[in-house]
This record gives structure tokens, C-alpha cells and sequence, in this order.
């Protein structure tokens, strides 16, 4: 059994998730992706990408060479959607052999995330994950690459634009959350604060169930209720200063409850820089 | 350990009829049926003969059901069969898929795609999102399956599927896990190889120097997963053993994979990390092997970066000349043909292969089956994205 004890979230930001439902301003998207190269991006891929910069908004700057032991999940229901659509109308009504080449790799999730390691500079492991929970389900994924070791800094990323009919009732969004090892904190392990990613709060436990009935909550109880559809914003909002539990849809099928909490004595557990929530 | 193999492919519906299939050299590629060619440049396929799904069509052609669903659905409920697994305790599913279920899409009348969506369209492009299709097989498995993932790794999904198996069997959340990958066979993925100019004229020559891309396929293949002693404790076979995943990405483009092989050497070395495994312990390499220009020069020299240093590096194959490139599931297929291999002793060759090309200088088994009696291989696979997804399997010790 994996402990999580030592995996920490140093880093979160969001873009959109108006509980009104209304979309991002095209100025605003604009505005929060900082780097070049965004512009073969599907919408719903641009949308992670601009939560994932704000998570990383503590970075002077992104690495040169791609950092193998930077990770990406990604987390969506329908990020491919409206891409194949899109593919589907210009085949048909152009032909098929009229399409943009470039616009086929979009109708494929993996695209997406594939494109959010390339701008972000991150070559470590790289997983995408469907489902009304699959934001919660990167998330924990996250947290296993972390405590594994398979990578130090992972970052969860659940994003979805407005397809008619699957994100009911809420506002296109992303919601990014960085998690990384907290080894360098740990008292007697060197003890010194990293001054890169200072961590915000600790993963105490991580319950995961093959239906709600089988959930363990934590001892707090479930969090806010998720914005999104997979309860991945609740984390990188930030909501509570103290304890957090995240519970919520896991996957395609399943429940999880994430509890977090503030970071080790004697560390700042507050955010150097508060990231952005619209 | 893995305890139960399904398979759905144009090779056949279980593993023996594609152990069979693969050291026999007999092709499932022919002219495509699915749909009229006429548009495109190339008219050859892989495809799962129609008769061995149940009913994906009525009378007039028009889908009864997702072709991948079909597909998936065969090859879950004949890995569980295979593994005699009774339905005692919790089982995971992990489905691995490029196009999710593209049935909807691919038969849309002329004009429902046009924007704005009608409810049904709208309503229809749901039904192809990956996880309405793991939704799906799940439904058809009920009541065993418990959590149920979809993980869209593209044309290493299958790889993708295995190493969370593993990842969840390590840590202890689950004890069982059904892992794999399903594409049925779609005109739009057929479009959009064929526009980025990677579909083969008339066959996959994988590693030789004449070849001209991939050729399409489709199916589905499930392996399950178990913790070694639940497995035992339930009697089950130990089939093989999956003891290391590696995943990375190249960080380089979303088609093409980075020409040194950098990212695919760093998955590579990254499973064998992972498995306890140092390279000179590996005795044969499931290849990509695509067919592709850029994917198999790619992919030689990722296996030169981490077994060139060696007096006798393993060989490497590619089955994708005779199963075509069933994208989501191939890997899985692949896993299937690895445990195969790792217990008959034999490996299958690259078939199609006509002349060696500078640029891919490694031993691929060209044309003949070997027997190499493996104890331990390597199951690679790349995708969009610049995904990279490695895993190793070894033969069970008795």
C-alpha cells in the first residue's frame, strides 16, 4: 500500500467554472496562456492549459529541455467532442479527403495532453483519463505517480469546454492542480523549505470505492460540492484554509474521498501567490 | 499476475487462433468492407469479419450497436471465461481506447454534423466519448465490475491500461483488475490517417526499407490482472507475470514522434526501471513497429539508446503486418501475443519485410518465427500526443 503522506499540492489555478454557466471570454483565454504555440490547440485543451499556467504561476520561467520528471493527467469528459464534430461536418461537407491534416489529432483526448506537455516542457509520465469523474480520477493518478516515484512534479488537470448536453448546469472550465514530493519537507529529511514549490497542502488519505456505497468518507466529511463534474476544482480552489475533503465520482464508475491538509508544521502553508479564481 | 487473456481481432477470437495466425504469417488484411474507399487514396484494412459480432447491423445496414462496444464486450467476457473468474470478488475495469465508439459518427447522414448540433447529434457524439464506451462493457460485465476507468492513451492505450492495473494491484486498492484496449474500425480514423499521409498503399511492411505506413485495423483485447496471491488463493493459472510500465511523453510534436526515439528510450528504460529489470535481461522486444517511416526509424533507435551498449541485444518484431494497427487495442493485442510467446517458447517475425533499411539496423525477425524461449519481454507502444507506454511481462516460474 502506497502512502501519500508525502505528496504535497504546491501550486493550483482555475480558469472559468462560472456557476452561472456562462463561457470564458475569448480575451480572457487569451490573456492567462502566456506561451506560444497554444494556437493549434482545441478549445477545451487551451482551457487546461490556462488553468496548468496558473497553477504554475510560481515558475520564474519553464525549463529549456523538457523535464522528465514533470508529469501530466488529464482529466475530461468531452475534450474530443466538438473536435470530431467539427472533423465529421468539413469531411462531409468537403469530402473527406479535403480536411486539415492537423485537425484529426484533436478528435483524439491523448492530443490534448500530449499538447499541455510540449508548451509546458514535460516529459515525464503522461496519462489521460475520460468520465464524469475523471477530474478526481487524475487527481488520485496524480498523487500514485507522486508517491511511486515515477515522477516529482505531476500536474492534475481537469478540463471540459460547453458541449451541448454533457457539463449541465456548469460553466466551461479548467482546473488545474500541481502535486509534488514532499520528502524535502519532512522534519529530520533535510529540513530546508524548497523554494520552488512551496507546498500548500498535504494529501492525508486517499478512499476509493467501486460505488458510493463503498466510500469511507474522511473524518470531515464531503467538501464543497464539485464545480465541475469531477470535484478536481474543489482542490484548486482552495476553498478551506484548513482541512479539505474532496468526495466525488471517480472515473467512469467508482467514488473517491481525498482528504487534504494544511501542509508540515512550521511551513507557511498558505500560497505564496494566489492563484487565480474567477 | 495475469490470469485470463480475450482477444477480438481480424486474426481471430482468442488467443490460440492468434498465436496461430501470427507464427503462420496469415494476414487479416483485405479491402476495406466497412465503408466505400472510393475517396481516398487506399482501399486496405484490417477488419473483424462482421459475422463474428453479434448483430452490429439490422437489415438495412445501419448500426444496431457501437462496433467497438461489440468488440470489447467479446473480448472482456472471454478473458474473465479463460480465467475462470466466478464473479466473488471486486473486479476493476480499465478500458484503453484511441476513438472511443466512433459507430455514431462514422454513419452520420449528410448534413447532422453540420453546426449547431441538433439534440440528437449532440446526444450521438456522447455516445462516442470513451467513456460511454467503457460504460458500455462495463454494463455487459455487471454485476462483477466495481470502478471502471477509461483511459484515453491512444494507440498505446492498451499499454496504458495494463500499467494502472499494475499501479492499482501495487498499492492495494484493488485486488483484480480486467485491463485492455478496444478501436472498432472507423472511417473517420480512416480519413484522418490517411490525410496525414500515414496509411499504406497496399500492405505494413514494419522495419523494411520499402514501407509505406500503416494499415488500419480494429478489435479489442482484455488481459486480467490479479495480485499474485488472490490469484492463488482462487486457483487461477498464472499465465504470466507483469512486472514493470513505463510512461513518458516526447514533449515534441502531436503526430510525430521525436526522431532520436528519446522519449520512447526513456519509457523503455523507465519499465525495465520499474520491473527490476536490467536490459540485458530481455529477451524479446513486442514492437511498435507501425509501418511508418517516422515511427520505425524512431523506434530503432530507441532500442539502440538502451540496448546498444549490448554484445547480443534482443530482437524486436512487429506483429502490426498481419493485425494491422488496431490503434486502442493493439497493444493490448500485442500483451496477449507477448504472454503467448512467453509461454510456447516462440516469438512471431515481422512479416512483409523485403529489404533492411539503413535507418532501422536491428535484428526484427524478418519472415520466420524463432524460438527464443523468453523469460522476460518488452511490449512497446507510442501514440498521438507523443505518448509513450512500455511494460514488461515474464514467464511464470513454476
Amino acid at each position: 500500500m502506497h502512502r501519500f503522506a508525502d505528496v504535497h499540492v504546491t501550486g493550483a489555478g482555475t480558469v472559468g467554472l462560472d456557476p452561472d454557466g456562462h463561457p470564458v471570454a475569448d480575451d480572457e483565454l487569451a490573456a492567462a496562456i502566456t506561451v506560444r504555440g497554444a494556437r493549434p490547440l482545441a478549445r477545451a485543451a487551451r482551457l487546461a492549459l490556462a488553468a496548468s499556467l496558473r497553477a504554475l504561476a510560481d515558475e520564474q520561467r519553464l525549463p529549456d529541455e523538457p523535464d522528465p520528471r514533470a508529469a501530466v493527467v488529464l482529466g475530461t469528459r468531452g475534450a474530443s467532442l466538438l473536435p470530431l464534430a467539427e472533423f465529421a461536418h468539413v469531411a462531409d461537407a468537403q469530402g473527406p479527403t479535403r480536411v486539415f491534416p492537423m485537425s484529426f489529432p484533436n478528435t483524439v483526448a491523448s492530443v490534448h495532453a500530449g499538447y499541455l506537455c510540449t508548451l509546458l516542457r514535460r516529459s515525464g509520465p503522461v496519462l489521460t483519463l475520460c468520465g464524469p469523474g475523471a477530474g478526481l480520477e487524475a487527481l488520485l493518478e496524480a498523487a500514485l505517480i507522486v508517491a511511486t516515484g515515477a515522477a516529482d512534479d505531476v500536474l492534475a488537470v481537469e478540463t471540459d469546454e460547453a458541449v451541448p448536453g454533457l457539463v449541465d448546469g456548469v460553466g466551461e472550465g479548467a482546473a488545474a492542480v500541481r502535486l509534488g514530493r514532499g520528502a524535502g519537507w519532512a522534519p529530520g529529511a533535510g529540513g530546508e523549505a524548497s523554494p520552488r514549490h512551496p507546498p500548500l497542502l498535504r494529501v492525508r488519505s486517499i478512499a476509493t470505492g467501486g460505488g458510493p456505497d463503498e466510500l469511507r468518507l474522511g473524518p470531515d466529511g464531503p467538501g464543497a460540492a464539485p464545480t465541475l463534474q469531477g470535484g478536481l476544482s474543489d482542490v484548486a480552489r482552495l476553498a478551506a484554509p484548513g482541512r479539505l475533503t474532496v468526495t466525488g465520482r471517480l472515473g467512469v464508475r467508482g467514488s473517491a474521498s481525498v482528504l487534504l491538509e494544511p501542509g508540515p508544521p512550521g511551513v507557511d502553508a498558505q500560497p505564496r501567490r494566489r492563484p487565480s479564481v474567477r | 499476475m495475469i490470469t485470463g487473456l480475450g482477444v477480438c481481432c481480424p486474426l481471430g477470437r482468442c488467443p490460440a487462433d492468434l498465436e496461430a495466425a501470427l507464427l503462420s504469417g496469415r494476414a487479416g488484411v483485405g479491402p476495406v468492407r466497412s465503408f466505400d474507399t472510393d475517396p481516398f487514396p487506399t482501399h486496405v484494412g484490417a477488419e473483424v469479419p462482421d459475422e463474428w459480432l453479434p448483430a452490429a447491423r439490422d437489415a438495412s445496414g445501419a448500426p444496431l450497436r457501437g462496433r467497438a462496444e461489440s468488440l470489447g464486450v467479446q473480448a472482456a467476457t472471454a478473458a474473465l471465461t479463460h480465467a475462470r473468474w466466478s464473479g466473488g470478488g471486486a473486479l476493476d475495469l480499465v478500458v484503453g481506447t484511441t476513438m472511443g465508439e466512433p459507430t455514431w459518427v462514422d454513419t452520420w447522414p449528410a448534413g447532422r454534423a453540420a453546426p449547431p448540433l441538433s439534440d440528437v447529434a449532440a446526444q450521438e457524439l456522447l455516445l462516442s466519448a470513451p467513456e460511454h464506451l467503457a460504460d458500455r462493457i462495463a454494463s455487459a460485465l455487471d454485476p462483477v465490475v466495481g470502478r471502471c476507468s477509461a483511459a484515453a492513451g491512444a494507440c498505446a492505450a492498451g499499454n496504458v491500461a495494463l500499467g494502472m492495473a499494475l499501479g492499482r494491484i501495487r498499492s492495494g486498492s484493488a485486488q483484480a483488475v480486467l485491463a485492455g484496449g478496444v478501436d472498432g474500425f472507423s472511417r473517420i480514423a480512416f480519413a484522418g490517417f490517411s490525410r496525414l499521409g500515414a496509411l499504406a498503399a497496399h500492405a505494413c511492411r514494419p522495419f523494411s526499407a520499402d514501407r509505406d505506413g500503416l494499415v488500419l485495423g480494429e478489435g479489442a483485447a482484455f488481459l486480467l490482472v490479479e495480485e499474485e496471491q488472490a490469484a492463488r488463493s482462487r486457483g487461477a493459472t498464472a499465465l504470466a507475470c507483469l512486472s514493470g510500465s513505463g510512461w513518458t511523453c516526447d514533449a515534441y510534436h502531436p503526430t510525430s514522434p521525436h526522431p532520436t526515439g528519446a522519449g520512447a528510450a526513456a519509457a523503455l528504460a523507465a519499465a525495465l526501471r520499474d520491473a527490476g529489470r536490467l536490459p540485458d535481461t530481455v529477451d524479446w522486444v513486442c514492437a511498435h513497429g507501425t509501418g511508418t517511416k517516422a515511427n520505425d526509424s524512431a523506434e530503432v533507435a530507441a532500442l539502440q539508446a538502451v540496448f546498444g551498449h549490448l554484445a547480443a541485444p534482443p530482437p524486436a518484431s512487429s506483429i502490426k503486418a498481419v493485425t494491422g494497427h488496431g490503434l486502442g487495442a493493439a497493444s493490448a493485442i500485442e500483451a496477449v501475443a507477448c504472454v503467448a510467446a512467453l509461454r510456447s517458447g516462440v516469438v512471431p517475425p515481422t512479416w512483409n519485410h523485403r529489404a533492411a533499411d539503413p535507418a532501422c539496423n536491428w535484428d526484427v525477425l524478418p519472415n520466420a518465427p524463432a524460438r527464443l524461449d523468453p523469460q522476460v519481454v518488452v511490449n512497446q507502444a507510442y501514440a498521438f500526443g507523443g505518448c509513450n507506454a512500455v511494460v514488461v511481462l515474464e514467464r511464470v516460474q513454476p
